[in-house]
């Protein structure tokens, strides 16, 4: 049936266009694969905040060690954080999370088979996450699905927190188009899923009024690395390969 | 499917006469095109991308058989599995067939008007397969057994106090109007469907042939996680859907995020390029995308109403119709309403169920002004109607209705003595049926139209009342 179907159809669009001949290519304005402009390291981080903070959600910029530690503690005690479930990914285990977790008694996660993921996702108050990019303009976190970064992990838990390097943002919306290209054009290819999130989950759907973490997070927080950020233990993370 | 057009007129008189309904979508739709108004004016030159917008669907529709290859190819290069349904039958068929192959129990779904569009959620059921839509509003509709009123806002006709009876009695919740509650409610229940599911069935918004990528838009993280947490991920999309490039997909992402809700970007953008990876972490193992026809090719063929296929579904022609807000939603019979769902539910219905509506539009224009892609509905609409007065069957009715009636006013009023003779007529006629200006008596057929009409006085012609005042003046004058 289906092959039958599938030639029918094409047959019916065909016919249905008659003559009319399509500029085939003109929408691939750039088909190079170029990598786009990202935001200089130096650059503030003042519009990422703005938008972040326009919808209820938070951004914290920390310069050292010292801050990451603070807006931690923060974070656990305002959610009231016990578990804790994070990506298996190199650069949340540079800047020592779990440590300053485990200190202030949060137990910290990170599963190893499938089931474990959304099993524990669904128990943890708090995900941690590393993003791969980060759009300045709309305050938008762009995530890979990864051979250690579980989906579940910035969706599932009441509380999302995102880490990000200075040197992974893009200025404007504009840059989407380049970046997905860029990524599809590398060795390996485009992941089975990426997500672009732009603050927390919410809806408007009883009389318009708008209610927070419907169904994924009720609130995000993203923690913007300085580029002189530079941990106690002397780790000193921005320095990985572009995403 | 076919319209039972007594009903349709039947729920617009009831939906007329709802000042409750009236008011809610009036607000709801004055605070929706505030959200537009805000997105757009953030725009250098929000019409140049309007334009644009428009030229990427024309030139994606134009190449339609050649992007369907390549979107078909780049899916299956990601290991997705992509399927072909001519009508709504064939895509029950196929879903049907999928739940079958994997020993699906429940599914999950994802806001689609495509599922919507083929009657899935019965289909399913009478299978015996539990199915949860996760959309708040498409849950509070389901639960309601009621279809959609609007495109991205599905339970807009329905107030907290109808939502609290109906979990109330529908999930054994303890009674509570406020909102949040009611949300949280839907969260738990929703929870642990998502955690259970076997399958995830959404819709999408846009193909990327490029890559064969998938992109869903929406704010709540359903579709997220119908897409990430169950093992199998079916998404069912329009032909019309497949754009070339992530260049054309950029233009519609900006186009759609601000039209539909003024956001720069929604709060989550899923692009899915085939089922999990093996090394990835999770996700579905499998993935199906089905392509449906059901009346797009032949719409393709229609010089005036093919500009329909752009629609990118963001509701803006919804938010500004006079009579999409006294009307609402249910009032259009089918799946979508408005003047979008003029167009759409006479195109895709089989031909002449849905003719009726075509009259559900003062032709004000509002809707070719906000729309995202510049679809001219009024004028579609016009040609909807001159297509109706070629119609044989509505030839007759017309004849009666308008054109006869119109052709005797005009044969009238050109005629002194007669137009003289059919006022005083009019006049001596309104004393015995309206003398208050309501109607006392009229015919059976007309008396729902005029329960709601006072007739206004018919008057003396002017020539006759200047005299009369004249006169009595110069009475009032001599006796004074």
């Amino acid at each position: 049936m289906g092959s039958r179907q599938r030639e029918q159809i094409l047959l019916d669009i065909e016919r249905s266009l008659g003559g009319m001949n399509g500029e085939w290519g003109q929408g691939q304005a750039d088909g190079t694969a170029a990598a786009p402009e990202w935001v200089p390291e130096d650059a503030p981080w003042d519009e990422v905040k703005k938008e972040l903070e326009a919808l209820s959600d938070r951004f914290h910029v920390a310069e050292q060690a010292r801050d990451l530690h603070r807006i931690l503690e923060e974070i656990i005690q305002e959610h009231h954080v016990s578990l804790a479930v994070r990506w298996n990914h190199p650069l949340l285990e540079r800047l020592g999370i779990d440590r300053v977790l485990a200190d202030r008694g949060v137990e910290v996660r990170v599963p190893s088979r499938e089931e474990e993921w959304k099993a524990i996702a669904a128990k943890a108050q708090l995900g941690i996450t590393a993003v791969d990019a980060l759009v300045m303009e709309s305050g938008t976190l762009i995530l890979k699905a990864s051979k250690e970064w579980g989906r579940a992990v910035s969706l599932v838990p009441p509380v999302h927190l995102a880490i990000v390097r200075p040197n992974q943002r893009l200025g404007k919306l504009q840059a989407l188009p380049r970046l997905f290209r860029y990524w599809a054009k590398g060795p390996h290819g485009l992941p089975s899923a990426i997500a672009l999130i732009t603050g927390h989950s919410r809806t408007a759907d009883i009389e318009l009024i708008l209610v927070s973490g419907v169904h994924g997070p009720g609130m995000v927080h993203v923690i913007g690395l300085s580029p002189g950020y530079d941990s106690a233990d002397g780790a000193v993370p921005g320095t990985e390969t572009r995403p | 499917m076919e319209l039972r057009v007594e009903e349709i007129k039947k729920t617009a008189v009831e939906a007329a006469l709802n000042e409750v309904l009236h008011q809610t979508l009036s607000s709801a739709g004055d605070r929706f095109v505030a959200l537009r108004e805000a997105g757009f004016s953030q725009l250098e030159d929000p019409d140049g991308l309007r334009a644009r917008g428009r030229q990427v669907k024309d030139r994606c529709l134009a190449n339609l058989p050649k992007l369907l290859r390549l979107l078909e190819r780049r899916v299956t290069d990601a290991g997705g599995v992509v399927h072909w349904a001519r009508d709504a039958s064939d895509a029950r068929a196929l879903i049907l067939g999928l739940a079958d192959q994997y020993g699906v129990k429940t599914v999950v779904k994802g806001k689609s008007m495509m599922t919507e569009e083929i009657g899935l959620n019965r289909a399913l059921a009478a299978k015996g397969i539990e199915v949860w839509e996760t959309d708040l509003g498409e849950f509070i509709v389901q639960l309601a057994d009621e279809l959609p009123s609007h495109i991205i806002a599905p339970a807009i006709h329905k107030n907290k106090e109808e939502v609290a009876r109906l979990f109330c009695e529908k999930l054994g919740v303890p009674y509570t109007e406020n909102p949040e509650e009611l949300t949280m409610v839907a969260r738990r229940v929703l929870r642990e469907k998502f955690l259970g599911a076997d399958m995830g069935i959404t819709g999408g918004n846009m193909a990327v042939a490029e890559t064969g990528t998938l992109a869903l838009f929406e704010n709540e993280g359903n579709i997220r996680m119908a897409t990430s947490l169950p093992r199998v991920h079916v998404a069912l999309i329009g032909i019309e859907k497949v754009v070339e490039s992530w260049d054309d997909f950029g233009v519609l992402l900006t186009l759609l995020a601000r039209s539909a809700a003024g956001q720069k970007m929604p709060t989550y953008l899923s692009l899915i390029t085939g089922p999990k990876k093996p090394e990835e972490r999770d996700g579905p193992e499998a993935f199906h995308l089905i392509l449906l026809d059901n009346g797009r090719s032949r719409v393709l063929a229609d010089p005036v109403l093919r500009d329909s296929l752009f629609c990118l579904r963001c509701g803006a022609c919804l938010n500004v119709c006079p009579v999409y807000k006294r009307i609402g939603g249910h009032s259009y019979g089918w799946v979508y309403s408005g003047p979008i769902g003029i167009l759409l539910n006479s195109e895709l219905l089989p031909p002449g169920s849905a003719r009726d509506l075509s009259y559900a539009c003062t032709l004000c224009g509002a809707c070719a002004e906000v729309c995202p892609v510049m679809i001219d509905h009024p004028t579609m609409i016009l040609d909807l109607r001159r297509r109706l007065a070629e119609d044989p069957v509505w030839k007759g009715r017309l004849v009666l209705s308008k054109v006869l009636p119109m052709k005797i006013y005009a044969w009238i009023s050109v005629r002194p003595f007669f137009f003289r003779f059919a006022g005083s007529m009019a006049m001596a006629l309104q004393r015995l049926v309206a003398p208050s200006g309501e109607w006392k008596w009229l015919p059976e057929a007309l008396a729902r139209w005029g329960a709601r009409r006072k007739i206004p006085r018919f008057k003396k012609p002017f020539s006759r009342r200047w005299k009369e005042l004249k006169t009595g003046s110069r009475k009032r004058k001599s006796s004074g």
